[in-house]
């Protein structure tokens, strides 16, 4: 028996070092053949069992289907393991380059629009402000009447409008969702309005019929031109980065009273005049001022009580600016090489 | 707007250059677009001085000139009599390219070469002198440009005048906003009216219709004038505005509509058929030659000037051509009118004709400028065309539109603007704009008629922060507002949903909310859809009523630019009519067409198919927390029988998906299968997030075991998956299918199905006789239910 043992320990031995020494499934299969084959090791070892005492077989027994056990265990896992190493359509054999692409995982990308919209929102929405929305077909009263446009008004040149049947329209701006807002809250409100807006325009480099618009406004008592300018001027340089320089100067919206305009030092020459900017060094991206008096009378605010700001990005000519896309029909006519390099 | 600097500074000082000036006006609220260096236009032009002159002899009416130019000598043929030696002419060499855009070049004039050309005043838009060479001071400089000699430096101010500031369409309304910036005076125009002793009203009446649509209406006499071309100065102010001159009756209104801003209308007062001016509205369909030569059709919404039997004038708009001032006219009646801003601007649009004119009076002429307006061009015309002013003028103006007058609380100034101005600051800028200002417990301030547009309070405010200085306004350093975070719910579930298709190989697109109505009838809901009234395009002139008509669009496009391979998504809204009021949803349409990977050394080619689409609406449901999503094939007019599946809720439709069929494939030209889904994102937003906790790890081992069966075809295996976890009596942890084959192998009505088993209990390890058990019974019952054959 105790030679029997002893033979075990040394199979043990033997095997511990053959294993180390596979590197293929060829020489891993010699080794399952010589240990733990028909005519293995171990089987030949159990052959001689006939020979002993019950006592003497059942500890050599135990001891020689322990080392069985284990044995398939490390046969197992080097399989496991050397099968992974040639699953890349490699036989053994084969050369290993480690210079071939890796196995695919797509690709993929929001809009563009989306990506500068959501940047854009990112900022407000740290400054405080909620997010609303409104529908894009609109009636005249919220689109313009009440927002202090009335039907002949010149203003209404600036914003050619496509209608609808039923006396509907097509927002052309986001400002309706201030109307409705204010009909359904009372201040203070500091709101958001990011959306689709139409203007019946000829589609061409510039211009296109829809476009996106991020609307903001904030209603409380006291709020002033200088809060304003401190909001939107901490905009631009979250937005555009430290260097930007903004300028806030007049304007005219029928729905702000100071309406004001904000332009930006030329993303693109610093300032200095290129193309971009028309040579005059500054890029305008938005317009902006205190909400008219007829507004709040209009929604049955008080504005001798409150005072409120609104302002107005479009999305597209800041996207196209900060992209620099040269033409604003990229933006929807979805070309995959487009959009795969935003 | 065109603004001539130099013109400009006849009516104030300027203090600024203009590279300065138009900054200033910028920040005051009157951008300037762009600048035109006018003075470039005659710095290639040079002063030369005739040294020799003969006729030619083949042709007497040429003259070889030989001119010092500078440092150089230049010989060239000239065809006006007007030059001697000893002249100082302008002299182009070739390559000059003159004001008019004529470039000039080598010539030859019987055979002898011309090495420039000697302009005449109009060539030179110097004058409108066509007769001859341009003859300069003696004290010219020769050599030097005409731009230098002449004293031609000027710049003109492209302004992009907002709708609500008519008074800054003119010189001296932009000489009236630097005036208040500059702190300047500004100018008063002076000219003195020399009458005739007849009285114009005695010579003729003026019968307004109705006085709402003309307030009021002047009309001047001008008897006996000449018409003849415009002298120089005349000429030059319209030319820096832009403006070409055309006689000196003509260019005298239209100079006065510059300098002032109030449009004015001459006509030749002989071919009116009776004394009289009655301006009323164009009858429907009434029709009017206006002086271009076009003939009009008329509305109502058109007011008319008429000698009370023709029409002469669309009133605030143009003339017409039979009542033009022409070469011949002796006797002028001048125009001077308000009109209702409203009526001109319907007016205009119903025309689709605007015109310098029209944009004054439908933006706000000034009702009290109409007499000077009338008195200074007739002065010109008297001193330019030699006319006799009949007394005074008819005018009717029977209700005076008097000015505003505001009250304006200084305190109210320094909290809207956060400032902190003196009321003696204020009144100073206000005045500088021409406002009445008088001190009284706040500031009563009289509005001028030339500023419409200030009609309130917050109006004056924003006067005074605009000549104040919008950058001295304080910027505020501390954030105010509401103390409430609010997430919005459908911005959540979008974003989600953005970022796993995004992570799963989607690109996002955004396409336009606009199709084509023919297109759209293609999936045959026509009855719903949105007609847009006024498209600019039949293809963009009815709203969504889906999102899958631009996404196989943009499938088209990135075809058409060999792209063929495509995973897109978009989340947009769809439009649609329900018992006449209008509804929108938000809505995700996701598409796949053609490869499923990108070539590569490591996958074989395949094409995508449906199960590739229900994975994504099946993952995506799993992530956005839709857990009893149920689907059956329905039948739809955008996927082909029978890959058309309805996916439904426990709250109701969700949307479809499916292959899109074949004849609008064909339709649209697109070659590759396509696999869409639509799904209503309305509905979704509306769920309340799903709660998550934690449930507790599975203890024990599970156990998997295998079945393979022959069924039907028609078979659903989801049936049968869904059979086998009610018959494993909750042992079944998760049940799968691991094979499907259907082939020669097994009879053609027949598929074969392999499931995986996996057993698991939370309270004790299975043993292998329950396990064993359990198989047992689901096999009995699939021989059962489904006639299942068991496959060895």
């Amino acid at each position: 028996m105790d030679d029997l043992l002893k033979r075990l320990k040394q199979l043990e031995d033997e095997a511990g070092a053959d294993l180390r020494k596979i590197s293929g499934k060829d020489q891993l299969e010699e080794f399952r053949i010589k240990y733990l084959g028909r005519r293995g090791a171990i089987l030949g070892i159990l052959d001689q069992l006939r020979r002993l005492t019950p006592d003497q077989k059942r500890e050599v027994g135990q001891r020689a289907n322990l080392l069985k056990t284990k044995l398939e265990e490390a046969f197992g896992e080097l399989l496991q393991k050397l099968s992974v190493s040639t699953a890349a359509g490699q036989k053994p054999g084969d050369s290993f380059d480690y210079t071939l692409p890796g196995r695919q995982y797509p690709q993929a990308k929001i809009h563009p629009l989306t990506s500068v919209t959501n940047q854009i929102l990112e900022i407000f929405y740290r400054l405080g402000f909620e997010l609303a929305t409104g529908p894009e077909i609109e009636t005249d009263y919220y689109n313009f009447e009440a927002l202090n446009i009335p039907a002949w008004h010149p203003a209404r040149d600036m914003q050619d409008t496509f209608y609808l049947e039923n006396d509907y329209l097509l927002r052309t701006h986001t400002s309706p969702v201030q109307i409705r807002s204010f009909e359904s809250k009372k201040p203070p409100l500091k709101i958001l309005a990011p959306g689709r807006v139409y203007r019946h325009e000829a589609i061409n480099v510039r211009s296109y019929s829809t476009f996106y618009q991020v609307e903001g406004f904030y209603v409380d008592e006291n709020v002033t031109l200088a809060d304003l300018k401190g909001t939107l001027f901490a905009f631009v340089k979250a937005f555009y980065g430290e260097q930007t320089k903004a300028r806030f100067r007049p304007s005219y919206f029928p729905f702000t009273e100071p309406s004001a305009e904000v332009d930006i030092s030329c993303i693109l020459c610093q300032g200095k005049g290129c193309s971009l900017c028309k040579q005059t060094g500054w890029l305008e991206i938005l317009g902006c001022g205190m909400i008219h008096p007829n507004v709040f009378k209009n929604v049955g605010y008080d504005p001798e009580k409150y005072t409120g700001y609104a302002f107005g990005l479009g999305v597209d000519r800041i996207a196209l600016q900060k992209l620099q896309i040269p033409d604003i029909r990229l933006l929807y006519e979805n070309d995959i090489k487009f959009l795969g390099q935003f | 707007m065109l603004v001539s600097y130099s013109w400009l500074k006849e009516y104030v000082e300027v203090p600024w250059n203009a590279q300065e000036l138009a900054e200033r006006l910028t920040m005051a609220g009157l951008p300037v677009d762009r600048i035109e260096n006018l003075g470039e236009k005659w710095s290639k032009i040079i002063v030369a001085e005739i040294l020799r002159i003969e006729s030619l002899p083949q042709n007497p009416s040429f003259l070889l000139c030989e001119v010092a130019a500078g440092r150089e000598k230049v010989r060239l043929v000239c065809g006006a009599a007007n030059i001697k030696k000893g002249d100082k002419v302008p002299l182009a060499l070739p390559g000059t390219i003159l004001p008019n855009q004529r470039k000039i070049e080598k010539s030859f004039i019987h055979n002898l070469e011309s090495e420039g050309m000697l302009c005449s005043e109009a060539e030179l838009e110097l004058g409108t002198d066509t007769s001859g060479i341009m003859i300069l001071d003696s004290n010219a400089k020769v050599g030097q440009s005409l731009t230098q000699a002449l004293n031609l430096e000027d710049w003109a101010l492209e302004l992009d005048i907002t709708p609500n500031r008519p008074d800054c369409l003119s010189i001296y309304g932009v000489a009236r906003e630097v005036s208040a910036l500059s702190g300047n005076p500004l100018q008063r125009i002076h000219f003195s009216l020399k009458e005739a002793k007849q009285s114009a009203s005695d010579f003729f009446q003026i019968e307004l219709e109705n006085p709402d649509d003309c307030p009021r209406y002047l009309a001047k006499i001008i008897r006996e004038v000449r018409i003849k071309p415009s002298p120089a100065w005349l000429a030059r102010k319209l030319y820096s505005t832009g403006q070409r001159p055309i006689n000196n009756v003509v260019d005298i209104t239209n100079f006065v509509m510059l300098e002032l801003g109030h449009p004015l209308h001459a006509f030749d007062y002989d071919l009116f058929s009776q004394k009289k001016v009655l301006v009323r509205r164009a009858l429907n369909g009434e029709e009017f030659i206006t002086l271009d030569g076009v003939k009009r059709k008329l509305g109502s919404e058109v007011l008319l000037i008429t000698d009370g039997k023709k029409a002469v004038a669309l009133a605030g708009i143009m003339g017409g051509q039979e009542s033009e001032v022409g070469d011949t006219a002796k006797n002028i009646l001048l125009e001077s009118a308000y009109f209702n801003p409203q009526l001109i601007r319907q007016g205009r649009k119903k025309l689709g004709l605007a015109t310098e004119a029209s944009s004054r009076f439908e933006r706000g002429a000034d009702p009290n400028i109409v007499a000077t307006a009338a008195n200074r061009a007739a002065c010109l015309i008297a001193e330019l065309a030699r006319g006799e002013i009949l007394k005074g003028a008819a005018d009717n103006y029977p209700k005076k539109i008097k000015p505003k007058a505001i009250v304006l609380r200084p305190k109210r100034v320094n909290q809207i603007l956060a400032t902190n101005l003196e009321s003696t600051k204020m009144t100073k800028i206000l005045k500088g704009l021409e406002f009445e200002v008088k001190r009284e417990k706040n500031l009563k301030v009289t509005v001028p008629t030339f500023r419409a547009d200030v009609t309130q309070e917050v109006d004056l405010i924003e006067e005074i922060a605009r000549i104040y200085g919008y950058e001295r306004i304080p910027v505020a350093t501390q954030n105010k507002g509401v103390l409430e975070v609010k997430d919005s719910a459908q911005e959540g579930l979008f974003s989600q949903i953005r970022e796993k298709l995004n992570g799963w190989g989607f690109q996002e697109i955004i396409s336009n909310s606009l199709v084509d109505p023919k297109l759209l009838e293609l999936f045959g809901d026509s009855g719903l859809v949105i007609t847009v009234r006024n498209p600019v395009t039949t293809d963009q002139s009815v709203l969504r009523t889906n999102l899958a008509l631009s996404m196989l669009q943009v499938i088209l496009t990135n075809q058409y630019r060999k792209q063929p391979d495509l995973k897109l998504f978009e989340i947009g809204k769809v439009y649609y009519q329900e018992k006449k009021k209008p509804q929108e949803e938000y809505r995700l349409c996701l598409a796949i067409t053609g490869n499923r990977y990108r070539r590569s050394w490591d996958a074989k080619p395949e094409i995508v198919d449906f199960y590739d689409l229900k994975g994504v609406v099946q993952a995506l449901a799993e992530n956005i927390g839709i857990d009893n999503m149920q689907l059956h094939q329905g039948p739809s007019c955008l996927f082909s029988s029978p890959f058309s599946i309805m996916i439904e809720t426990g709250f109701g439709s969700l949307g479809n998906m499916g292959q899109v069929s074949g004849s609008i494939l064909d339709r649209l030209d697109i070659k590759n299968d396509v696999y869409l889904a639509e799904i209503d994102l309305e509905k979704l937003s509306a769920q309340p997030e799903e709660e998550r906790r934690f449930q507790s790890l599975a203890k024990y081992p599970p156990v998997e075991r295998d079945i393979a069966i022959i069924v039907d075809k028609p078979t659903p295996a989801n049936e049968i998956v869904e059979k086998i976890k009610t018959w494993a009596g909750g042992l079944a942890e998760e049940v799968g299918i691991f094979d499907l084959y259907q082939g020669k192998q097994i009879s053609p009505d027949k598929k074969s199905l392999a499931f995986y088993i996996r057993y698991r209990s939370a309270e004790r390890t299975l043993t292998e006789g329950e396990i064993s058990q359990v198989q047992q019974k689901i096999i009995e019952n699939l021989q059962k239910e489904f006639h299942a054959q068991l496959r060895s």
